[in-house]
């Protein structure tokens, strides 16, 4: 049996998805969160062989955005046995316009009033009238606290078995014209509503939601809220709370790194073996395990800021800047789900309308530093400026200003002029975040982390520790040297990235398997310099690494590794997901050019200037590198005039014709 | 009618068509007032979307918040914020009771 669920955005479906299956899909308190259908099975305890389909929400299944047709269409094609239409309680009237053409579909229907509870203080619904005014089981719920689920299984159930849905209102199909019969439609709603519904709190009068609102969504408030709570979240994950744990669990990994080494080494396990094994598997994975509670205590509290309702009205608060590099404040929410990982926010970019837009947010959104970028924010904040702990969250900022001029600077490419879009979004009710719920989502975190780094990663580290543990002939290396297969790899690219401050082999390679996860560039680092898990921020247990690392790069060209990492194109897996959302390999190819010519140029600039001011003297490959950034500024501005001449071009066209 | 005149008298004309209430866009609202819905003049898939949320010709919108940067409008039982060009399509009359 299949159960389709249905409904407004908001309206909780995901929640009661996720209570019914015990699945953990991302539920964020603001309408676009699920872009796409998600199947599981029903919970053995509810039922067997039911299998749920959790749609994306619609106002109505007549399509506006993608996900509504997505809605339309399977609802169509794919004939769900049950239609559970999820109503939020508290926007009664809305949400029957999308119940009643679901009930002209002969499939059989159950509406499930959710947010039963926060709907009792504001009003009363009569469900026996409902139900005999839409001819269909109706069931309240509270999908948050896991009521009335039972009961909405068993309807399900009991109904699946009709096959068919009388239609209540099939005085609509007299009209031919769309716009009179969606006309009717409302009239029809308004009707009922009336009839079912008695009002106990005026939903126009201001609330204290709506003065909150107020307060939060003026622009200066509201940016300076935004930057206050994420400085404090970034505070408690790297600085505190974070650290701590991230300490404890270093502490663990290198005790068992010690203990396993001398295991093998009694019992006459082969040397090198042995340090595959403890260097290279544990040694690297441990480098990168222990950056996880970071990323686990991070996501808590986006977590907890999503749950809240606050999103919504940050995208609103950022419209007005979004609006100048040609974007909605809508393109902040795939940017915000970034941070978490590049591959849903990438995803999300499929909730904007404008396709240039779309296009535009697909492409900026891996410049927000993900969970797999933070190993490599903390390591080098960490280790080349102690000092500085504000630099970590700075480092946020920086590429919140670098998506901006990049949004810039592209829409004189691309000739994005101000396109006639409207920027809507709804504001939902603001909830106290659900604690358990964030702290679920930090597991699911922790979870993917860690089969991340047990496969991938695993296979990536032992590769290049074979590959730096060798070299052509196959004969065993000193750790890590200049003969080695690696280094013999990575040298070419090396020279590239001399104008950058980095032309070293060992970075060279990092940054290359970085491509592959985010997090392989610490791993690698850990094992070319021999570095194992005393990746922590007590650099001075490894003197040998400090001396390594001060002699290979200065602190200024640290900081310019870290943005070549940061701001390049994200690993494969990200890529894969802007082709699917660009639709177009010339776009994607534009795009990935374009990432990593901002990337390089961000470090090259970082590296040379900063080399200027830091140290007073001129930076490796100088040369060079005012060659390239003559080129690039040549070419944007060669690029930019053609989309000028292009734009006036049709203008002119158009005016003639 | 020389084209100067035309333009003032276009501009007369529609300072007393804001007076007396005629084509007057929810931009030309007030903070907590309600108006009824004459019309969405925006493009095919805005109105229809707009529609969908119970935004049409006779229903009622109140402005809950307005600034230059986004309005926050109240449509039926929701709250949206939508920005100024969007308050613009939507055309309004005073809500009577």
């Amino acid at each position: 049996m299949k159960i389709a669920l249905t409904g407004n955005p908001n309206s909780g479906k995901t929640t009661l998805y996720n209570a019914i299956t015990g699945k953990q899909e991302h539920v964020g308190n603001w309408a676009g969160v699920t872009v796409d259908k998600k199947v599981s099975r029903l919970k053995e305890s509810l039922g067997e062989g039911v299998s749920v389909v959790d749609l994306p929400g619609a106002y109505s299944i007549r399509p506006f955005t993608s996900e509504e047709s997505i809605t339309r269409d399977f609802v169509k094609n794919e004939e769900p046995d049950v239609i559970v239409n999820v109503v939020d309680s508290t926007n009664l009237n809305r949400s029957l316009f999308f119940t009643t053409q679901l009930l002209e579909l002969n499939i059989p229907v159950v509406v499930a009033l959710n947010k039963s509870d926060i709907a009792a203080s504001k009003t009363e619904i009569d469900i026996k009238k409902l139900e005999k005014k839409l001819k269909c089981p109706i069931v309240p719920t509270v999908a948050l606290k896991e009521k009335g689920l039972k009961e909405l299984i068993k309807k399900s159930v009991e109904i699946s078995t009709c096959k068919k849905q009388e239609n209540a209102f099939s005085q609509l199909n007299n009209f031919d014209n769309i716009e009179k019969q969606d006309k009717e439609r409302f009239k029809i709603v308004n009707k009922i509503t009336s009839e079912v519904e008695t009002k106990k709190v005026k939903s126009n009068e201001e609330t204290l939601a709506d003065k909150i609102d107020k307060f939060v969504t003026n622009p200066i408030i509201g940016i300076g809220l935004f930057v206050l709570i994420m400085t404090t979240i970034f505070n408690l994950s790297i600085n505190t709370l974070g650290a701590n744990i991230a300490d404890f669990l270093v502490g663990i990994i290198e005790g068992a790194q010690g203990s396993l080494a001398e295991f093998l080494a009694n019992a006459g396990v082969n040397d090198f073996l042995n340090s595959l094994l403890t260097d290279g598997i544990i040694g690297g994975v441990g480098a990168i395990m222990g950056f996880l509670p970071l990323i686990m205590v991070l996501m808590f509290f986006l977590a907890l800021v999503e749950d809240s309702g606050f999103m919504a009205r940050i995208a609103m608060i950022f419209d007005p800047l979004f609006k100048k590099i040609g974007l909605s404040g809508k393109s902040i929410i795939p940017m915000i789900v970034g941070y978490g990982c590049g591959i849903p926010g990438i995803m999300a970019s499929r909730t904007i309308k404008d396709e240039k837009q779309r296009r535009m947010t697909a492409l900026l959104t891996p410049f927000v530093p993900c969970g797999a970028k933070v190993p490599i924010i903390a390591l080098f904040t960490a280790a080349f400026f102690p000092e500085h702990g504000y630099l970590f969250a700075l480092t946020y900022l920086i590429a919140f200003a670098v998506i901006i001029l990049v949004g810039l600077l592209a829409k004189a490419i691309t000739g994005a002029d101000d396109v006639k879009s409207y920027f809507i979004i709804e504001l939902p009710e603001y909830r106290i975040p659900s604690v358990k719920r964030s702290f679920l989502k930090m597991l699911e975190t922790g979870k993917e982390f860690i089969i991340k780094a047990g496969t991938i990663i695993v296979l990536c580290n032992t590769v290049v520790f074979i590959m730096a543990s060798f070299n052509f002939k196959f004969s065993l290396v000193e750790d890590a040297i200049n003969t080695s297969i690696l280094a013999k790899v990575a040298s070419p690219f090396a020279i590239i990235l001399i104008p950058i401050g980095l032309g070293v082999w060992q970075l060279a390679a990092a940054a290359i398997t970085g491509f592959i996860a985010k997090e392989e560039v610490v791993g690698t680092l850990a094992i070319v310099y021999a570095m194992g898990s005393a990746i922590n921020e007590d650099f001075e247990l490894t003197d040998g690494l400090l001396l390594q690392e001060t002699m290979s790069i200065t602190a200024v060209a640290a900081l310019a590794f870290m943005f070549f990492n940061l701001f390049t194109p994200p690993c494969f897996a990200a890529i894969g997901a802007m082709n699917s959302e660009l639709k177009s390999k010339k776009w994607l190819m534009n795009g990935v050019i374009m990432q990593l010519v901002v990337g390089y140029l961000i470090a090259m600039i970082v590296y040379q200037v900063g080399t200027v001011l830091a140290y007073g003297k001129l930076g490796e490959g100088f040369m060079a590198s005012v060659v390239i950034l003559a080129v690039s500024v040549l070419y944007y501005t060669k690029l930019a005039r053609d989309a000028k001449r292009e734009k006036s071009i049709s203008l002119s066209e158009g005016i003639a014709s | 009618m020389r084209n100067s005149e035309v333009v003032k008298l276009g501009i007369v004309k529609s300072g007393q068509n804001k007076r007396r209430g005629l084509n007057m866009k929810l931009t030309d609202g007030k903070k907590g007032v309600t108006y009824t819905v004459k019309s969405i003049n925006g493009n095919n898939e805005m109105n229809t979307f707009l529609f969908s949320l119970g935004c049409f010709e006779g229903e009622v919108i109140t402005i809950i918040r307005k600034r230059g940067s986004g309005y926050i409008v109240s449509i039926k039982d929701g709250r949206y914020g939508i920005d100024k060009e969007l308050a613009g399509i939507i055309e309004v009359e005073k809500y009577i009771n």
